[in-house]
């Protein structure tokens, strides 16, 4: 939505605000510091109910139904103060993310700890799922909290938001909270042809690599052995479980290479590259990464693929 | 960064426990209004309340829009056909109640759950409109503990809520246990102000049924009721019954029949603000405080040759006061009446004097010739009311059921059925003194009152009524002469009541005025009265004035003082709760009691002379500690010990750590006492 400039400005001015206010830690704790209070849609329906109230007792001139009003005044101020005591003393630590590629959820874990029991916090990103969880007294609870990626690379999070209304729903108590966390978003993977991004093989023994089921031989499974290489229709046969070795394919290495792609489109080329490493590991089988930025010799294993992932994501755009 | 939005809850569907709490407060709440709204409105409420349960277990589904059409639809008919067009609160109340009830219908998300209590405060309201007592009161607040409980379970986690279903009602109670105490100021200090348009609580109800019409021909029965009529303090001792005689009408005119009141005009009544008061002196004035229960009527009940000055109430020339508007609600008034009664020695309009001789040219023949021959043989006035007063103390009995008397009632009475009670007496009196040409009227009101258990206040009730005559006397003014003392005096002593209970009805419906005979039952009854009279004067009649006079002696009557207190009031309650708050998170959440205790016990070693280095373990220092033979070394490494176990090799049991704690501490004081004796 094309936002007029005086909205830009004020967003501006409340986030340099807000990063004065509550700056980018590694931990928070929180206190009347980094935390605001105001009465809620509810809490404001409900003063309208005590203007009513009020109306009505001045009418029938009832110190009774006046009484009734001032109670209900006095708990608008003390729902402020249990409100208050509901999030205050909370301390926030980030803990993990794992990676993810663009367009999936990532999950940003956060300790949540506290002396006291606190009630229904809703945890959220703007425009992303709420989290809501309850914490009992010295027992510190582990929040997952969900965030749309949309590019590659390092993704760092905005601000989130931890607001509770406990106990009465009338009062709201929120705070924008900046924690050192990031994550690192790979790219999208896109199916494609190894061929295509496969030239200049290191053919050395002569072998096409073609990704079909030929294998060597059997093996007697050991534990640890990978599940993909089972022999599950030896198996199956009831002849015992076996995995299987290509020991043909051992020798062969396979090289993912940036230029061999013909798109042009430098995040496409990324993600196709993307799926081959992925398929790659799949299969099992060595692999090296040819980028313009630097190049990753042949190997397997999941460092390997965490090493040729991160490479494409931090690829300079 | 996406522009912060305020996000709120999502709608959660309510949880099944805090379903059973908003029912719970529905019905208690539905059950207060239920005897102010016609039977079909509760009866809703319970259909309401089965199809809802019906839901919760699972039976029938919510209603769907043409449902819930339906059922507005007939609702809609039936208040008309009960109010038509009548605008008063109870068509307001049954409307309110109705709308309550259907709200539940709909109720499965937190938030409609939150609109069906804030309704729910509002159907209490008009609760504590009706009712005013104590009683009442404490009801209400019970239930308002019961909303607010409410409140917190639809807020509480469900999970929660579900191990531990009364937590509501715990932390419900201490938030109100704190909102009481600031209830009680806010109601003490709040200005008020006057209303802003009024509807009558129920119209044409009024409770106190004393007529402006006089009939004692047609009069067979008493009025039995024990209703409460006014209850009156006074500054000083209680006059004695007999002398507590509470004017509030005046009848002069006759027809042969009725007696009324004569002339009405409002230009008659003024401002009793505008009269020239005396000042009212201690001494010569015993003031008193009447506060009247809601009669319908604007006339007002006060002693003979009464002074008020008050906006709202008028007077007129026989010493009548009334109040500008119906009285609806209690009413407070202060009088003031002279100790020794003044002589008013001024002439008697002609145009009063003829209306207070005025009498049908008609009628009675017997009564009159029988006025004529005793006027001959008596020379004053006195002398005649010496002799009618005779006549009635020797040939009259009291009764509260007298026969029916015929065309000639005075001629009846008088000479035939010679029974009757005050209205009787009163009339055939002021009718024998008009005969013989002397201005006389008929007064009606209510005589004495039972002085409450504490003897600090007088309760007068509908069996009190009475009436009596004042008679014009030239060298004296108005003076009252009550014939009923002549012939019933003990009826003027003792009050009404031993006479009703005497005849009383074997057929009227029970009720527990009627046990007053024990002596027990009615102590508890003047108990329970006086506790009710202190409630209604101190909280039910607070108001504007009351509270102008209270903060005038606490210093504060100035609203900007006011106000300055009212904020320091909050702000110092702000900062007792957050210091209480920082005392709770005094620690921070990673350090356990022992590990303060450790920390404070390595302090104590340091300050012998070996200081712990950050990177050293417990078991380290430890070692340092006994190398250096520092006192009690042996007992600190045994500490140690425990505390790096505890730490990392098995969680101490609770009972353990709170040993290993109290060692801890024993070893700390050991070690200032021997620093101290260094």
């Amino acid at each position: 939505m094309p936002a007029g400039w005086h909205v830009y400005f004020f967003e501006s001015r409340m986030k340099r605000w807000l990063d004065k206010r509550i700056p980018l830690a590694k931990t928070v704790r929180l206190g009347q510091r980094n935390l605001f209070i105001f009465p809620s849609r509810l809490g404001l329906v409900y003063f309208v109910l005590v203007t009513l109230l009020w109306i009505g007792a001045t009418n029938y001139q009832s110190s009774p139904a006046y009484g009734l009003c001032f109670l209900l005044l006095s708990v608008l101020w003390l729902a402020v103060l249990y409100t208050f005591a509901n999030v205050s003393g909370l301390q926030i630590r980030f803990v993990d993310a794992i990676s993810v590629f663009v367009g999936d959820t990532a999950h940003f874990q956060f300790e949540i700890s506290s002396t006291s029991a606190h009630q229904k916090l809703d945890f959220f990103w703007p425009n992303e799922t709420i989290i809501t969880l309850s914490l009992s007294k010295n027992s510190p609870v582990f929040l997952h909290l969900p965030a749309t990626t949309h590019t590659r690379g390092y993704f760092y999070p905005a601000r989130f938001c931890l607001q509770s209304t406990y106990p009465l729903g009338i009062v709201r108590c929120w705070t924008w909270l900046n924690l050192e966390s990031k994550t690192l978003v790979y790219p999208k993977p896109i199916e494609t042809d190894y061929q295509l991004c496969s030239r200049g093989n290191d053919t050395d023994n002569g072998l096409a690599v073609t990704g079909n089921d030929d294998y060597f031989s059997l093996k007697l499974h050991h534990e640890g052995d990978l599940l993909s290489r089972v022999a599950w229709k030896q198996y199956a046969a009831g002849r015992g479980l076996f995995v299987r070795e290509y020991v043909d394919y051992q020798g062969s290495k396979l090289w993912l290479d940036f230029s061999a792609l013909d798109d042009a489109d430098v995040e496409l080329r990324l993600s196709k590259l993307c799926y081959c490493v992925l398929q790659s590991h799949k299969e099992d089988r060595p692999y090296g990464l040819r980028l313009p930025s630097g190049v990753i010799a042949p190997n397997t294993g999941e460092p390997h693929l965490h090493n040729c992932l991160r490479a494409l994501a931090l690829y300079p755009l | 960064m996406n522009p912060p939005t305020l996000t709120t809850s999502p709608k959660t569907q309510l949880s099944r426990t805090a379903l059973l709490y908003v029912s719970a407060a529905f019905i208690s709440n539905a059950a207060l209004l239920m005897a102010y709204v016609p039977w079909w409105i509760t009866l809703v409420a319970a259909i309401c309340l089965f199809w809802r349960a019906a839901i919760f277990i699972g039976l029938c589904s919510f209603p769907t829009l043409w449902h819930k059409l339906l059922i507005v639809a007939v609702c809609a008919v039936g208040l008309f056909f009960q109010f038509r067009y009548r605008v008063a609160l109870d068509m307001f109340v049954s409307m309110l109640l109705l709308g309550f009830s259907l709200k539940l219908l709909e109720v499965y998300h937190n938030n409609s759950a939150q609109y069906l209590l804030y309704l729910a405060f509002f159907v209490l309201m008009t609760f504590l409109l009706f009712e005013q007592g104590m009683g009442a009161c404490i009801l209400a607040l019970l239930q308002i503990y019961l909303l607010f409980s409410s409140l917190i379970a639809i807020n509480s986690d469900p999970v929660f809520l579900m191990k531990r279903p009364l937590s509501a009602l715990k932390i419900s109670a201490g938030l109100l246990g704190f909102a009481l105490p600031l209830m009680a100021a806010l109601f003490l200090v709040m200005p008020r102000f006057s209303p802003l348009w009024t509807m009558p609580l129920k119209k044409q109800q009024a409770s106190t049924g004393m007529s402006a019409e006089m009939a004692p021909g047609d009069i067979t029965q008493f009025s039995r009721s024990s209703d409460l009529v006014l209850r009156a303090t006074f500054d000083g001792v209680i006059p004695p019954p007999k002398e507590l005689y509470w004017r509030a009408l005046v009848l002069d005119k006759f027809d042969g029949r009725n007696w009324t009141i004569d002339c009405d005009c409002n230009d008659r009544w003024h401002e009793t603000t505008q009269l020239k008061h005396e000042p009212i002196g201690k001494h010569k004035h015993l003031s008193y405080q009447v506060m009247l229960e809601p009669s319908g009527n604007k006339w007002l009940y006060v002693l003979a040759q009464t002074s008020i000055n008050d906006p709202m109430i008028l007077s007129n020339s026989e010493g009548l006061f009334r109040h500008k508007k119906d009285i609806y609600e209690r009413l407070v008034y202060t009088g003031a009446v002279p100790r020794k009664s003044e002589k008013t020695l001024t002439v008697l309009p002609s145009a009063e004097r003829l209306r207070d001789t005025q009498l049908p040219p008609k009628g009675n023949p017997r009564t009159r010739a029988w006025v004529a021959k005793l006027q001959k043989t008596t020379k004053s006035p006195t002398e005649l009311i010496q002799k009618y007063l005779q006549f009635f103390h020797e040939s009259f009995a009291y009764t509260t059921q007298p026969p029916a008397l015929g065309k000639n009632s005075i001629d009846d009475f008088l000479f035939g059925t010679q029974r009757g009670f005050c209205e009787h007496f009163s009339s055939s009196f002021v009718f024998l003194m008009r005969a013989a040409g002397i201005p006389a009227r008929v007064v009606i009101g209510y005589l004495g009152g039972e002085a409450s258990f504490n003897k600090n206040y007088v309760t007068v009730r509908q069996y009190d009524a009475h009436a009596w005559a004042e008679v014009w006397l030239d060298d004296q003014g108005w003076v009252r002469v009550d014939p009923t003392a002549s012939v019933a005096p003990e009826r003027i002593e003792d009050g009404f009541e031993n006479l009703f209970f005497n005849d009383y009805d074997p057929n009227a419906p029970v009720r527990l005025w009627a046990y007053r005979k024990y002596p027990l039952i009615k102590q508890l009854q003047q108990q329970i009265d006086q506790v009710n009279y202190f409630w209604a004067r101190s909280v039910l009649s607070y108001e504007q004035d009351t509270r102008h006079n209270l903060l005038k002696r606490l210093g504060l009557s100035s609203a900007w003082v006011l106000a300055a207190w009212l904020i320091g009031f909050f702000i110092t309650g702000f900062i007792i709760f957050l210091s209480f708050l920082f005392w709770r998170n005094r620690y921070s959440p990673r350090e356990c009691l022992c590990t303060r205790r450790y920390r404070k016990l390595c302090k104590a070693y340091a300050q012998q002379g070996i200081r712990r280095t950050p990177e050293e373990t417990p078991m380290q220092y430890a070692q340092r500690v006994s190398d250096a033979k520092l006192p009690q070394h042996e007992q600190f490494f045994q500490i140690s010990k425990q505390y790096s176990d505890g730490c990392y090799v098995s969680t101490p049991s609770n009972k353990a750590t709170r040993k290993l704690i109290y060692a801890m501490m024993h070893l700390y004081w050991h070690l200032l006492f021997l620093a101290k004796r260094k």
